[in-house]
């Protein structure tokens, strides 16, 4: 092309030098004979030589894109056919490539070899699509993915609590014996006095309302709060119920559950139930850190108010995180402990229901000992005009 | 031994029922000692005698199966054992191995923990007086040479309260069982009934509680058991014995 340029320019403008090149193409003499035939109708040869042309470039980018794609998505799956894909889509531009140049040049071996191999190519990625079908019609959709994380999270949130059940049920189970007990103790007597029925009354009362009081906790905090609007709340008051569920597992483990007086004032607008869940997440983890050690076993929940936050701090008296850990311990999935003893999700979601409060979750270091720190703003009451 | 005379431990977590435990055994005129856990239970046992424990099984600083476990370290037939707990499940095999003879479940009425109590405190000799009248549900035949040879073969293992067996016998916990095991050269049987308390299938074991004992027999099986030589209720093997005695 650049020698019939360079050949023309000196003499001819630029449209008669198109002309002159169109014309040399067409002359019969620079044709190849299937060339020649449709030469009877010169729109003909140029539609064949056009099309074919954006053919071969598509079909050559085409390829580019699915090896950009490949490289960009390391998670995709089935990745050997995206390659045979793009091998095929490419031996196809170059048919059409071929179909061009044998319009001038007969090279009609070169195009046979790759005519072959472009029909090996295709029907190896047919047969290999073939068998991929059942299984890439069994990939979960978006859908399903979603469900499934769905699953998951309510899952993880409800383990927490799972874990401390077994100590929940006791709790329950023993004020029940109690105002058994003392009600089957009544009927048996027969001739108790009134004051004695009196005070066994009392005492019934008292146990019963233990066990309202833990029930109440249990309703509360094993449901899904994630809908729940945000409201203003004693941090005293669910710090105390979250303890209730947990107090008993700790102290049949005898681990020591350490805790001080909270200032009833300080309030936060929050979610209830998700703080207390994550609450119960951290006093677990706290658990799980010392309960297989012999050294002193003790979680301690401190609450302190700083200017326009509340701290809430877990501290536990076991060996701390490893500082090979400490950066990825609040990553999704990211456990430790055996296999079917945590999902990984707990802190994750845990400093995610922490931010959708506005607040923050933080390992910290506190005297030597593992210390989780759950910052929440303050809410203040809008003072009267 | 009868209740009044007997010194009952109670040990458990929660305060309001040791309060109304203690107030049901004094009214039987026995002596009681309570305990909110099984350190302190144990530390009581050192200093005095103690007939019966009342014991919960989940307990902070020392829970009822570790209690239960060093007291069986003692090598004592007294005290006896009785769990109390809101939970089922405690393996029964383990828990008839470590001495107990009873497992009772929360909430429980006055007259059952006292009348638990009492059949503990029963001479094994009383207590296999009487048939049961009852239909069983296996027939439980065996002919050994002799008793020793049966234990060194690890094929018998005797607790206070029952045998342990190597049998393949196809039975299952709480099956009723007629017992014709007979010991030629020593001319004695153990001629009566039991109860299938637990069953190890793979291992063919089976753990039997004695119920009834014939009359000819009696004094000699009950010798046998109160022996104690596995200061079980039921052993958990039937070669323990042979470890035991002749190991």
């Amino acid at each position: 092309m650049a020698t019939i340029q360079a050949a023309f320019a000196p003499k001819l403008g630029r449209s008669r030098l198109l002309a002159a090149l169109a014309a040399r193409l067409l002359s019969p003499s620079g044709l190849t004979p299937h060339g020649f035939c449709l030469l009877w109708n010169p729109w003909l040869i140029w539609t064949d030589v056009i099309a074919n042309a954006v053919i071969g470039v598509s079909y050559f980018s085409i390829p580019l894109v699915l090896a950009v794609f490949v490289r960009g998505r390391p998670d995709l799956v089935f990745r050997p056919i995206v390659w045979l894909f793009a091998a095929f889509i490419l031996l196809c531009g170059m048919t059409h490539w071929f179909d061009v140049l044998t319009l001038w040049v007969p090279a009609y071996d070169l195009q046979a070899a790759f005519i072959a191999a472009t029909a090996m190519v295709s029907l190896s990625t047919a047969l290999a699509s073939g068998i991929l079908l059942p299984r890439a019609l069994r990939l979960p959709s978006n859908q399903q993915l979603h469900e499934a994380k769905v699953a998951l999270v309510a899952s993880a949130r409800l383990s927490a609590l799972g874990e401390m059940a077994g100590g929940i049920a006791h709790e329950i189970n023993n004020p029940l014996a109690v105002i058994h007990a003392l009600a089957s103790d009544l009927v048996e007597q027969g001739d108790a006095t009134p004051a004695e029925v009196a005070e066994c009354c009392h005492h019934i009362v008292a146990y019963a309302d233990r066990i309202t009081k833990i029930v109440t906790s249990l309703r509360h905090i094993a449901r899904d709060g994630e809908r729940d609007p945000f409201d203003d709340t004693s941090v005293s008051k669910i710090v105390g119920q979250t303890l209730d569920l947990c107090r008993e597992r700790f102290r049949q483990n005898s681990v020591e559950l350490l805790t001080s007086p909270i200032d009833p004032a300080i309030r936060i607008l929050c979610r209830e139930v998700q703080v207390s869940q994550l609450l119960v997440n951290l006093l677990q983890n706290a658990f799980d850190a010392v309960q297989e050690q012999d050294a002193e076993k003790w979680v301690r929940l401190e609450v302190v108010a700083q200017d326009d936050r509340v701290i809430l701090s877990v501290i536990d008296s076991g060996k701390g995180v490893p500082p090979a850990l400490k950066e990825r311990i609040m990553e999704p999935f990211f456990t430790t402990k055996p296999v079917g003893k945590g999902t990984g999700l707990g802190l994750s979601l845990s400093r995610q229901i922490a931010e959708e409060h506005g607040g923050t979750l933080e390992l910290n270091e506190w005297d030597g000992h593992t210390c989780f720190s759950l910052g929440l703003p303050v809410f203040h009451h809008a003072r009267p005009a | 031994m009868n209740l009044k005379d007997a010194t009952v431990l109670i040990v458990d977590d929660e305060v309001g029922l040791l309060r109304i435990f203690k107030k049901w055994f004094e009214r039987e005129g026995c002596h009681v000692l309570t305990t909110e856990n099984g350190y302190d239970a144990l530390e009581n046992l050192k200093r005095s005698p103690i007939d019966v424990i009342i014991s919960d099984v989940r307990m902070p600083k020392m829970d009822g199966i570790e209690l239960a476990g060093r007291v069986k370290q003692m090598r004592r037939c007294f005290p006896r054992i009785i769990f109390l707990s809101g939970f089922a499940g405690i393996d029964e095999r383990e828990c008839c191995d470590l001495g107990i003879e009873f497992k009772l479940e929360k909430p429980i009425r006055h007259q059952n923990l006292v009348s638990t109590a009492r059949t503990c405190l029963t001479g094994r000799d009383e207590l296999w007086r009487e048939p049961s009248g009852a239909a069983a549900d296996t027939i439980f035949d065996r002919v050994f040479e002799n008793l020793r040879g049966a234990q060194a073969q690890g094929l018998i293992a005797f607790g206070y309260g029952g045998i342990c067996v190597h049998s393949g016998l196809a039975v299952h916990a709480g099956d009723r069982i007629a017992l014709n095991l007979q010991f030629t050269a020593d001319r004695h049987a153990i001629a009566g009934e039991g109860v299938v308390r637990w069953t190890a299938r793979d291992e063919q074991q089976i753990g039997i509680k004695i119920t009834y004992i014939d009359e000819p027999n009696r004094a000699w099986l009950v010798d046998l058991a109160e022996r104690n030589e596995t200061v079980s209720f039921i052993p958990r093997r039937s070669d323990l014995t042979a470890s035991a005695v002749f190991g």
